[in-house]
């Protein structure tokens, strides 16, 4: 009886390996298969990397930018003494003290300026100011 | 049954000793018992083989995969790219396809011929004919078709024609670097320049040995600096043309590593096709040509004069009258007619100065500096061309006469850099070289050959000649040139024309601590209205150094300087320092 037993069970062992040893048979084929094709898009890219690379190197030669450069930009080439540091520009502006720069410009110009013309006009011929005085410092 | 098997287990390890014993008294039941043992332990044994063997497939990894197309990669040798000093790609491989025909499988040779070169017009019809009729089982029809041609021969459906995939060699920067990357033949080997020094390092044994394959190969870095490069080369094409030279030949090296950052020799060709490589006139002049240096040798006298410490910058030479030697009778282009001092003797580029100058040392001592300064020997760097220096056989006073003033003695360009980059770095002799090297690695190549006191005093004497004597076109504002002219009478069916000369100039910037030494060469270059009828190194090959300087700098990273020292302070100033 109990050798019955064990034969049934060494079947269902064989039966359940064989299964097993058939899948992962599959998978590994399955996965090579995917290493293959990850291979090969891999060696595609690089080459297509590699094309690229040249294309840009081509196209960023210095014989092919200079050329392209004299034909349409009308630039010169750099002179030397238009090269500068920091150390060599003078010092920095005083800050202006307030930010209506606008203003100060036009106190600045019209400064001398009478405030009221007219008015100082009208005075005048009243005999109560003294136009001749009008334009001078406020 | 059970009892049975029982009985068996227990008895099992005896019945293994009992085999002779059972052999020799056989009864049935026991062989079959025997033999159904041993089947036991074959099915054992087959079982535990293939367990081990998965156990290793699953420790090793894809060790039996079969590589696609592995054969068909290999047929073009792949090479590593080149770079330039900042990264820049010089070179580098990309993929091509190339027609091939197995005849044996060609069903209609006739038909096939037709078809293939209705796609290919440039093929010879009957070429192929009869290439399609042999026995051989492979022949190739066409190297390196476009994609779009191998579209069209893959839908004429041919039996027989197949496709190879090869690495196919470009360079981007086409002519810009010629020289120094070389070129490689239709197989991807390389066969002149760096290309042929990457094939001897040993790439050809990795292909025989299939390591080779693919990207594995680390990009090999060039000291080249490739907008320096292409600065030197186009100030170069534009001197050759105004002074219509023969050729025109440019080298910078930093004179701290004895890297070359920038080699240039017109005319050149494009590696991209390198048919016209060929032609004698299109060979680097700076490795494989040796030439007089004429007046920039004397650089190497004077520093010579002083390193013996017989001489000093004050001693006096006699150049009142040409010196006569034998049968010949030695002047100078620019005469003084006075007695001129040693610095004099440089800046006017006296003949008779230097040659009174080497004739104070000797033969045996002006051969022995000569030879110190590698200028006897062969120079041999990556580049696989290179040429042996023409030195007199019978060395005798009046070579070393003619010798003094960069006559008799034939070196290569290169050679004659190596040394003067000797003269201003300190007095260290180091070999120049293609690839990236850093300071310590130059000091560990380099040897001492002049006192560090003799190369300040060779720079105040580069400095003087630009600020008052033969260079004075060569000074870039701010960065301080200093150097040595030299015009030199070509030979012509064994003599010396007048008419033809080749003008050089060896410049050194920044003159008070040397970063690069900038060598410009001209080959029978001519006057111009410009230049007052003359055809001296002064009014070609120095303004051409000039502006190639005023435009390298910037590039190679120096800036302007202001309120710099003269000449004569420098030393004064080194003196002090010294003291």
């Amino acid at each position: 009886m109990i050798i019955r037993i064990l034969h049934v069970l060494s079947i269902v062992v064989l039966v359940g390996s064989a299964v097993a040893v058939y899948k992962v048979k599959y998978e590994t084929t399955y996965e090579a298969q995917r290493i293959a094709k990850l291979r090969n898009e891999i060696r595609t890219e690089r080459e297509r990397l590699a094309l690229l690379r040249a294309e840009w190197a081509r196209l960023s030669a210095p014989g092919r930018i200079q050329d392209l450069a004299s034909r349409h930009l009308g630039m010169k080439p750099l002179e030397v003494a238009r090269i500068g540091d920091l150390s060599g520009l003078s010092e920095k502006p005083p800050q202006p003290e307030s930010d209506d720069l606008i203003g100060e410009f036009i106190e600045r110009v019209a400064g001398g300026a009478p405030r009221d013309p007219l008015g100082e006009f009208l005075r005048s011929l009243n005999g109560e100011g003294r136009p001749a005085a009008a334009g001078a410092k406020p | 049954m059970s009892v049975r098997l029982r009985a068996w287990l227990n008895a099992l390890p005896g019945r293994m000793f009992r085999r002779v014993e059972r052999s020799l008294r056989p009864s049935a039941g026991a062989v079959t018992r025997g033999r159904i043992g041993l089947l036991i332990l074959g099915f054992a044994g087959v079982y535990i083989v293939i367990a081990l063997r998965l156990v290793h497939l699953g420790v090793e990894p894809e060790s039996a995969m079969p590589k696609k197309g592995g054969a068909a990669e290999t047929v073009a040798a792949s090479r590593p790219d080149i770079l330039d000093r900042k990264g820049r790609l010089l070179a580098s491989d990309i993929k091509t396809a190339s027609l091939f025909a197995d005849p044996r499988r060609i069903i209609d040779a006739d038909e096939a011929t037709e078809l293939i070169t209705a796609v290919l017009p440039d093929l010879d019809a009957v070429e192929v004919r009869e290439r399609l009729t042999t026995k051989r089982s492979f022949v190739w029809l066409k190297r390196e078709i476009t994609p779009k041609q191998q579209e069209e021969i893959h839908r004429l459906g041919l039996p027989g024609v197949g496709f190879l995939r090869e690495n196919r060699r470009i360079y981007p920067a086409g002519p810009e670097a010629a020289h120094v990357l070389g070129h490689v033949n239709i197989d991807n080997a390389g066969i002149a320049g760096i290309e042929r020094w990457i094939d001897g390092r040993g790439l050809a044994e990795l292909h025989q040995a299939g390591l080779a394959s693919g990207r594995a190969l680390e990009p090999v870095e060039l000291a080249l600096d490739l907008t320096v490069q292409h600065a030197v080369r186009d100030e170069l094409q534009t001197a050759k043309d105004t002074f219509r030279a023969e050729a025109a030949a440019g080298l910078v090296v930093d004179v701290n590593t004895g890297e070359i950052v920038a080699m240039a020799s017109l005319p050149d060709y494009d590696p991209n096709r390198p048919g016209r490589s060929i032609d004698p006139k299109r060979l680097n002049r700076l490795t494989t040509g040796v030439f007089e240096m004429g007046s920039t040798f004397k650089a190497l006298t004077v520093a010579m004069a002083l390193d013996s410490g017989k001489i000093n910058l004050n001693s006096r030479f006699d150049a009142t009258a040409p010196l006569r030697y034998g049968n010949f009778s030695i002047d100078d282009f620019h005469p003084q007619r006075r007695v001129l001092s040693t610095s004099e003797v440089f800046i006017h580029s006296s003949n008779i100065g230097s040659a009174r100058m080497a004739l104070t040392l000797g033969v045996d001592a002006h051969k022995a500096f000569l030879k110190k300064m590698g200028q006897l020997d062969r120079l041999r760097t990556e580049l696989p061309e290179s040429a042996e220096p023409l030195a007199p056989k019978n060395w005798s006073e009046i070579s070393t006469v003619t010798i003094a003033f960069g006559h008799g003695l034939s070196v290569a360009p290169l050679q004659s850099v190596m040394a003067t980059a000797a003269l201003v770095n300190g007095g260290y002799l180091i070999p120049p070289t293609l690839l990236k090297r850093s300071e310590e690695e130059a000091r560990a190549l380099a040897r001492q050959v002049i006192r560090p006191d003799t190369s300040d005093k060779m720079r105040y004497l580069m400095r003087l000649n630009v600020e008052q004597g033969t260079a004075k076109r060569a000074e870039v504002e701010g960065y301080y040139v200093g150097g040595k002219t030299g015009t030199s009478e070509k030979v012509v069916h064994g003599r010396y024309a007048k008419d033809k000369v080749l003008t050089a100039f060896m410049g050194v910037f920044p003159a008070d601590m040397p970063r690069y030494l900038l060598l410009v060469m001209l080959d029978e270059p001519k006057a111009t209205p410009e230049t007052h009828g003359y055809a001296t190194s002064g009014y070609n090959a120095v303004p051409a150094a000039g502006k190639i300087i005023a435009r390298i700098a910037p590039l190679l990273g120096l800036k302007p300087r202001q309120d710099l020292p003269t000449a004569e302070r420098l030393l004064t100033v080194r003196r002090q320092a010294a003291n």
